[in-house]
């Protein structure tokens, strides 16, 4: 069977203790093709919308092209807030950093009302976390809710055995029907200049296991990826809202899609059971989308 | 007024410093460690409550005023400090061994791939001095971070290659450092 075959399946068989994800995409494994016409967003009622940029914070003109497609696209699909993935502001976190890096570039959308919620990335100041338009209500890592999903933003380039115990206690109380997790070191990845910080892995992965995490946002490496489903988990890597590291990926059968030519953000939407995703590349064009389902594990077996 | 008030603050702190390395003398490394970390706390404390509480603020110019204003009231209030003043060499030699105990067995290739994933940084570095404001700072494995003292919310380890920093993070401030403290 090729990896290219397997995408179409759903993938039942990876249990989690708060259900099963299945995943159904539109998208080819490891191409780094991009489709023209853009997928919709079902725009469901109720549902829970968002937009997710990683390692932004470069001033540099392609920051301000991916925060220009987020406005353009928040008309089609008005999102109600921002998830930043670290590395909001690289080199010196001046006043005149935080202007050039995050409050010019995102203007329009911070006008409109969008909250961002950020995560420290390793060229972050821990002192970002005061900064109220990143909404950390001075805490270095803090969850919220909205809608049918939990979210939980960590510091995993700090991840002090007090964390680890708040996000256990934290996760272990949530009952919400999405459990999603953002920080800035992915657990996986297939990109070549740092690749998964494994020690984070080992000491993370188990609590986002035994609490029934559906799905983890990354940054850190300047590409897309999504990987493969693990033990039920669905992974993002979503580094490339700023920076780029062209042709950084080595995709592996790991690897569910990569793109790592040009800058990219994704968009997503919650509605009950289903989270839809749409990753969209600073030429307007779609980069990877689908939808992610849970499954009741009853029917989890079946279609495997 | 205001000079007598300086004074008085100064003994205060010269007191706090020397108590600590006092009672430093008597005590088991890890109880010698914390012991400092309390003096230093108890002399931020003192600086701190004569600044403006720190909340979270739209303006990153104020972030910027009160990290700047905190960091130099804490270097003048602990001048003349040389490295060593928490890392003595008996909480030096303690630290040294939980890191390599970190950094042994299995869990040791672990970290070290780790670390060397993290954008390790290079440099020198400086007590009463600021970590470079545009250098990363470098990710600590959380198993190294499980095998060292515990440190209260206004302090962090880092490390600069193999140097292990201790770090105010508020101020931005390095407290003091050991050089060599990973295998």
């Amino acid at each position: 069977m090729s990896i290219a075959r397997r995408q179409f399946l759903c993938y039942a068989g990876f249990a989690g203790p708060a259900g099963f994800l299945s995943i159904a995409t539109r998208a080819r494994a490891q191409s780094s093709q991009v489709a023209a016409v853009p997928f919709k967003l079902p725009l469901k009622p109720n549902s829970t919308r968002f937009a997710v940029i990683g390692d932004s914070g470069t001033g540099d003109t392609p920051q301000f092209q991916i925060a220009q497609e987020m406005e353009r696209l928040h008309s089609e699909f008005p999102f109600e807030f921002v998830l930043m993935l670290g590395d909001n502001i690289y080199g010196n976190n001046d006043p005149a950093g935080f202007k050039q890096k995050f409050e010019d570039p995102y203007q329009p959308l911070l006008k409109s009302g969008i909250k961002f919620y950020a995560t420290l990335g390793n060229h972050d100041d821990p002192n970002q976390r005061l900064y109220k338009p990143f909404n950390m209500d001075g805490k270095r890592f803090y969850n919220f809710k909205k809608g049918d999903a939990h979210f939980f933003a960590l510091d995993s380039n700090y991840m002090s055995p007090e964390q680890l115990s708040w996000i256990q206690k934290e996760l272990s109380g949530s009952s919400a029907k999405w459990k999603i997790c953002f920080f800035h070191h992915p657990l996986y990845s297939d990109a070549r200049f740092h690749g998964p910080d494994v020690d984070l892995r080992k000491q993370l992965e188990p609590l986002l296991n035994q609490y029934g995490v559906n799905v983890v946002l990354n940054g850190h490496e300047h590409v897309y990826e999504r990987l493969q489903p693990h033990n039920g988990v669905q992974y993002f890597i979503l580094g490339s809202g700023g920076q780029l590291r062209r042709g950084d990926l080595r995709p592996s059968r790991d690897t569910a899609k990569g793109f790592d030519t040009d800058r990219a953000f994704a968009l997503m939407e919650v509605a009950g059971d289903e989270l839809y995703f749409q990753v969209i590349s600073a030429r307007h064009e779609t980069v990877d989308s689908g939808v992610l389902t849970k499954m009741k594990a009853a029917a989890a077996g079946q279609g495997n | 007024m205001v000079r007598l008030r300086t004074v008085s603050f100064a003994v205060l702190v010269l007191a706090v410093v020397g108590l600590s390395q006092d009672q430093s003398k008597k005590s088991a490394p890890s109880d010698q460690f914390q012991e400092q970390v309390a003096a230093y706390l108890k002399l931020r404390k003192m600086v701190a409550d004569q600044l403006p509480k720190l909340k979270p603020t739209p303006s990153a110019q104020e972030l910027a005023d009160r990290q700047a204003r905190l960091a130099s009231s804490l270097a003048k209030a602990r001048a003349g400090v040389m490295q060593g003043n928490i890392f003595t060499p008996e909480v030096a030699t303690e630290f040294r061994r939980l890191a390599e105990l970190a950094l042994d067995g299995s869990d040791g290739a672990r970290v070290h791939k780790s670390l060397k994933r993290s954008e390790p940084v290079k440099g020198t570095v400086g007590v009463n001095q600021a970590y470079p404001p545009a250098v990363p700072l470098q990710t600590m494995p959380p198993t190294l971070l499980m095998g060292l003292p515990k440190l209260p919310m206004e302090l962090e380890y880092r490390l600069v290659g193999r140097t292990l920093i201790l770090r105010d993070g508020e101020a931005n401030l390095i407290i003091d450092f050991l050089p060599e403290a990973i295998p």
